[in-house]
């Protein structure tokens, strides 16, 4: 209901949604300063500790054979010895043996060359020395029960804590992002629902009363302060109205006494009429409009409780395989989950448009989240490959059908001028539920096993269910759509240029470079330029983060600016462009940067590209979304592959310009049908 | 001449009672070179899980004459079990697998051997999963494979001399694949039979034949499993220590009660040990000696001799210290 809020209401919600963010930023982000140097203050200890065990370990044969009477200036194979017990150790960094003096005698590890020789050795040894990158530790080496014969110089590298520092900086910045994306939504929700809908009620019971309409009654089911303002307005709606048909009728009878008590009757019933105006038959309860916000906390929780599991299907997958008998390899076999729900989802959308059309999109949610719940429980049920693809089946029919639900009763309760905006929603609800959700998955799945993972989904959407069921209006169904069946709404959509512009000059590109690009050349290319793993990981998830701000920009700019057209074929230019520069600059470089503009650039025309369709007149929306969704999917699907025929066919750089290339050009195509599309309206406006 | 001398531990291990004495298992445990430490890891094995057998000793003196009597005997007593000792007594106990003569060699009765070396090649069982007769038994060395590489891990090298008894079969082999796998890895072994004058082995050649071996390369002295060696083991070790050449044995006693340098051993007494496990299998577990695997220790001890060390100058490295035991 934000998008109904008036100037003031939508300044409240700002200002208590950054004091939120701020408070929790804050308190978190303490937390975890404070964590990052307890993990620091444990870990170095840790080390030192590690570092004489090390030592202790190391020392044994050389202070065993000193014990048996081999000098130290006689032992045998001691720079071997020392060379293998360092390459055992990853944390050490060099292992020297001294005599007395501080003398090198033999030496061994990764840093070994560049030891630096002790300076001074007092009574009780060289004692502890922090060098660059490295912690050094002394232990005499003696026969047992002996004197000193020598030191024995532990050098343990710090790179190996720095980079596990690093990686838990990483992690509480996820958990940051994680815990602010929940909280905003879930605020958002409860803003809406708790705040902005009863104070908007008033607002409109206010102007209401303010213009004299005395025609209409609030909805007053609520128990709350809110409800108590409209039960009070409507009574002194009913008063006044009373109080009208009173004075109405002692004007007739004052008329009936004599002409000059009619004029006056008449011209004191005329002057309140102009100032009330009332309803014949009484006032009756205005409906309050369907709210464009009420799908998205359901949505997002869905896809929260849909990706719990993106993190250990391929390997619940592949055990699964392994433990079912069959002439199928179990790779093959792991596979067939994945491959199941993928076309589950691609089949099932259109119908789910079609049952939103029919059957509104409370009743479809209700629907797909029945079926999803369902997928869940026998996904955690499920004992073999079989069954478990059966049960990711289900899970796929009730996600498409409950995501084009949602986006549905979006499109069809947004405001007029605020159809971009409110269609952004929906991406960024996917988009933060997808990052929330698989990062949260990990970590259930980790602890508790994925049985217990799947039954948090399968909770996660009963609990979407109960939101759906309170917050998002009955109705809302398209006549348009209710008896038209799939093949005959695909036929209308595809029949519609536009539709069809839209789908293959940007929709479709979009996705092929979503997956072919970010989902795949682009680990493959950073991994081969040497990054880690979680580097990777790390500069992958730019594409959400530059795409989560864009998304809300493009809706902007597509209500207010109406630039919709331009926001989608300019998102595809300047896509193309970020991808064609790779070749340019140093993979290391330009990659990130493509990463972060693709995000970008399709952040700012996801929301005009969803508008465009769901603002096609004459069209069910439902279906069109539907059908939208499908052709994504479509892209989903084969940009991967698209990408892997054009690296064999040179490299992952060239395969990159060649995505580039192609989606540039689809998003100069679109601006030229576009363009002969705003000829065409103004030669026939005019 | 035979000698039976039934065993004062094995009596106390008897439980009183006539009946209980007459359903004892008897075994006869036929021994080359008199009772040493694997006898009494055999007979601690059995007494340590409570098993009530009767131990009757025959020993040969080292004397293969005396084996036909011994047999003869054996086949007279009905044992429930024959232990044999030694690679020597076993295979005259026993014949070939694929020759056996019951006129000469134990017939119809169970037998477990310990002490013995490379019994597949031997031909005294038919392969070490499969014994193809009632007979099973222990291994005692190391593979010799393992034992080249635990010398080379003392100091590498590429020659080495080998002094053995050319009538004793178990040398005679070791020394075959010792000489075998030196020859894979462009090295030699300089093989050195110790002389045989008048039918008698002539000890008093060994200092000559490792000091003509050292003066050709040698850069250790490795000694094979071999009992007329083990009798002369000071000689041989000594004169290898008086040569500077370091000496790495197969087995214990010669780093344990002599001059070797290092050996790569299985203990006697845990062999016996192992080999009284196989017994009770037989005896008390219902398991056939053809259905045992004939089998070795999974761990060997890593010997050194300090004293032998020191006075060579030749200290190991340390990461030998780790897992060896010094002596």
């Amino acid at each position: 209901m934000t998008d109904d809020a008036g100037p003031t209401l939508r300044r409240l919600v700002r200002h208590l949604s950054f004091i939120a963010v701020a408070v929790l930023l804050g308190t978190v982000a303490a937390v975890s300063v404070a964590a990052l140097h307890a993990f620091d203050r444990e870990v170095r200890p840790a080390m030192e500790r590690e570092a004489a065990v090390i030592g202790e370990v190391v020392a044994n044969p050389i202070e065993r054979a000193l014990g048996l009477g081999i000098p130290l200036e006689a032992l045998v194979g001691a720079e071997d010895y020392l060379a293998g017990m360092a390459a055992s150790q990853p944390a050490v960094a060099y292992l020297v043996l001294t005599d007395l003096a501080g003398r090198p005698r033999a030496a061994a590890g990764p840093a070994a060359s560049g030891f630096q020789p002790i300076d001074v050795i007092t009574a009780e040894g060289p004692g502890s020395r922090a060098l660059p990158g490295i912690d050094e530790t002394a232990r005499p080496v003696a026969a047992p029960g002996g004197r000193p014969q020598g030191w024995l110089l532990v050098g343990v590298g710090r790179a190996a804590v720095d980079d596990i520092i690093v990686d838990t900086r990483w992690d509480l910045a996820i958990v940051l992002l994680v815990g602010v994306l929940l909280a905003m939504e879930v605020l958002r929700f409860a803003l809406d629902r708790g705040v902005i809908a009863p104070l908007t009620m008033i607002e409109a019971v206010v102007r209401r009363l303010d213009t004299g309409d005395c025609t209409r009654l609030a909805e007053a089911g609520s128990a709350d302060e809110a409800g108590r303002v409209a039960r009070a307005a409507n009574a002194l709606v009913r008063r006044l109205g009373d109080r009208w048909a009173h004075l109405q009728w002692l004007a007739t009878e004052a008329a009936s006494t004599g002409a000059g008590a009619a004029r006056d009757a008449a011209a004191v019933i005329a002057t309140l009429g102009d100032r009330l105006r009332f309803r014949d038959g009484g006032a009756v309860v205005d409906a309050a409009p369907p709210a464009a916000s009420a799908a998205r906390l359901p949505l997002f929780l869905f896809v929260v409780a849909e990706q719990l599991s993106t993190s250990f299907i391929p390997l619940l997958g592949r055990d699964l395989a392994r433990a079912t008998r069959g002439g199928f390899s179990p790779d093959l076999l792991a596979a067939l989950p994945i491959a199941v729900f993928v076309a589950a989802v691609a089949f099932a959308t259109p119908y789910g448009g079609r049952l939103t059309a029919r059957r509104g999109p409370r009743d479809a949610v209700l629907v797909g989240g029945g079926v999803a719940a369902l997928g869940y429980l026998a996904a955690a049920l499920a004992d073999d490959v079989t069954q478990f693809a059966l049960a990711r089946m289900l899970c796929g029919i009730g996600y498409a059908v409950l995501t084009i639900a949602c986006q549905a009763q979006m499109a069809m309760a947004a405001r007029q001028g605020r159809l971009a905006r409110t269609l952004g929603g929906f991406t960024g609800a996917v988009m933060t539920g997808a990052v929330c959700g698989t990062a949260i998955g990990a970590v259930i799945a980790d602890r508790l096993g994925y049985g217990a993972t799947f039954l948090a989904s399968a909770g996660l959407v009963v609990v979407v269910l109960g939101l759906a069921l309170r917050a998002i209006p009955r109705g809302m169904t398209d006549p348009v759509a209710a008896g038209q069946g799939v093949v005959a709404g695909a036929r209308a959509a595809f029949g519609n240029a536009r539709f069809t512009a839209v789908l293959l000059l940007a929709a479709v590109p979009a996705k092929i470079v979503l997956a072919g690009f970010i989902f795949y050349l682009a680990p493959l290319a950073l991994r081969d330029a040497g990054l880690s793993q979680a580097a990777v990981g790390r500069n992958v998830m730019l594409y959400g983060l530059c795409m989560l701000p864009a998304i809300a920009l493009g809706g902007w700019l597509a209500d207010r600016a109406r630039m919709g057209g331009g926001l989608i074929w300019g998102g595809a230019v300047l896509n193309g462009g970020a991808l064609l520069m790779i070749p340019l600059l140093p993979e290391v470089a330009a990659l990130p940067i493509a990463i972060a503009v693709t995000g970008a650039a399709q952040g700012l025309a996801s929301a005009p590209m969803l508008a465009v369709v769901a603002g096609m007149p004459g069209r069910s929306t439902p279906l069109l979304l539907s059908f939208l969704r499908l052709g994504e999917r479509f892209g989903s699907v084969i940009g991967p592959f698209a990408a892997a025929w054009l690296m064999m066919r040179g490299d992952a750089v060239w395969a990159m310009g060649v995505l580039g290339g192609v989606t540039a050009l689809t998003g100069i195509g679109y601006a030229l049908v576009q363009r002969r599309a705003t000829r065409a309206n103004a030669a026939i406006a005019s | 001449m035979m000698r039976r001398r039934p065993l004062i531990a094995a009596m106390t291990l008897s439980a009183p009672g006539v009946a209980r004495a007459r359903s004892r298992p008897r075994i006869l445990m036929m021994l080359y070179r008199g009772w040493e430490e694997a006898c009494d890891g055999f007979r601690d094995y059995l007494a340590s899980r409570r098993r009530d057998v009767e131990l009757v000793v025959a020993d040969a003196g080292e004397d293969l004459s005396r084996v036909p009597d011994m047999v003869r005997q054996a086949e007279a007593m009905r044992p429930d079990l024959v232990y044999l000792w030694g690679t020597t007594l076993t295979m005259a106990a026993l014949g070939p697998w694929d020759g056996h003569d019951p006129d000469r060699h134990l017939t119809g009765m169970p037998v477990v051997f310990n002490i013995v070396t490379d019994p597949v090649r031997n031909r005294v069982v038919r392969s070490r999963p499969a014994p193809g007769r009632p007979v099973t038994g222990t291994e005692y060395i190391a593979p010799v494979a393992v034992q080249l590489r635990a010398m080379d891990a003392y100091r590498p090298f590429r020659q080495a001399a080998a002094v053995f008894n050319p009538r004793e079969r178990n040398s005679v082999v070791t020394i075959e694949e010792m000489s075998e796998l030196l020859a894979a890895r462009g090295g030699v072994l300089d093989a050195l039979p110790v002389p045989v004058v008048d039918g008698r082995l002539q000890a008093a050649a060994i200092p000559r034949l490792i000091a003509a071996a050292r003066a050709r390369g040698a850069e250790w002295l490795y000694i094979p499993p071999d009992t007329y060696l083990n009798d002369q083991r000071a000689v041989l070790t000594g004169a290898a220590l008086h040569e500077g050449l370091p000496s790495f044995a197969a087995t214990e006693r010669f780093v344990a009660f002599a001059d070797a340098l290092a050996g790569l051993v299985s203990r006697y007494y845990s062999v016996g040990a192992f080999t009284g496990f196989k017994a009770e299998q037989i005896l008390f577990g219902g398991v056939r000696p053809e259905a045992i695997p004939v089998e070795t220790l999974s761990r060997f001890s890593y010997l050194l001799r300090m004293d032998t060390a020191r006075r060579l100058r030749a200290y190991p490295p340390v990461a030998l210290l780790r897992i060896a035991e010094p002596v």
